[in-house]
């Protein structure tokens, strides 16, 4: 049995597989212990790159607003008449 | 970046400041500070994290290596400061009574241990994102923002972005590659 790729193992996980590879793929994992692995695998990976990614998007929102709020103070090591 | 501190190196002190200004920032918010309280709370943290010494016109970093990692100590300080400022505002009845940080707060506890390893790891974000968008290609990035960020899917970044899929993939795991290394490069710093 030829195994799928990771290429379309991400096709499928990320939902941009057509309706037919969508259907062999499932097929497919339901068959192959050794892809179904690679496909959660994927999966987990996936999930970790889009929290990231909702992280990062508080994180630049935050800064944001941090940037608007907080003034830069003089760096206490340059400033010779404190 | 803290032994450039030390030796009057503008970069580092930026940096510095770059690093640690979320975490004042989203303690600030945290405990309902204004905008001004928050420059306020930052003054003090600053003026905790430097001492001053005899003969020396450069105050010197309060930070004790023995005493373990930099952020555990500065995430002390801002805790400490932070608390501080409401107590002292509590003080003055400025504090709403029904704030309920304002009334209890113990950073020795585990859910405030939490939270402000949380707020590092904000901290560490923000300044691993900022250095991977200096190296990385704007194709690369563009798809990583739209498809992580945006929720916007592979297929369609494709499509607007005239390649192919696999690209698109390839270009995401790019990113998310880059932030990792990056990350784990500031933690070692």
């Amino acid at each position: 049995m030829e195994h799928l790729t990771d290429f379309q193992l991400m096709e499928y996980l990320s939902g941009d597989a057509g309706l037919l590879r969508r259907f062999l793929c499932r097929r497919h994992l339901r068959r192959c212990p050794k892809c179904a692995e690679q496909a959660k695998a994927l999966q987990d990976e996936l999930e970790a790159q889009r929290s990231l990614g909702a992280e990062l998007k508080s994180v630049q929102k935050l800064a944001k607003e941090a940037d608007k709020t907080m003034t830069m103070p003089k760096a206490p090591v340059f400033s010779k008449d404190n | 970046m803290l032994s450039g501190v030390g030796q009057n190196d503008p970069d580092a002190w930026q940096r510095f400041y770059d690093r640690y200004k979320l975490m004042v920032y989203a303690r600030g918010r945290r405990y309902g500070m204004d905008a001004a309280d928050i420059d306020d709370l930052l003054s003090r943290v600053m003026s905790k994290c430097f001492v001053r010494e005899e003969g020396r016109a450069n105050p010197l970093l309060s930070y004790d290596k023995s005493k373990g990692r930099f952020r555990d100590y500065f995430c002390r300080i801002v805790s400490n400061e932070a608390v501080t400022m409401l107590r002292e505002r509590q003080r003055r009845r400025e504090v709403p009574a029904e704030n309920p940080e304002g009334q209890e707060m113990d950073f020795a506890d585990t859910r405030e241990e939490a939270m402000m390893q949380k707020e590092y790891r904000l901290c560490l974000l923000h300044e691993a994102f900022e250095a991977v968008k200096k190296e990385a290609s704007p194709r690369q990035l563009q798809a990583f923002m739209a498809a992580r960020m945006d929720g916007v899917s592979p297929k369609k970044i494709a499509r607007l972005q005239n390649v192919s899929l696999a690209t698109v993939y390839n270009d995401i795991a790019a990113i998310v590659e880059s932030l990792r290394q990056k990350i784990v490069f500031l933690e070692k710093e």
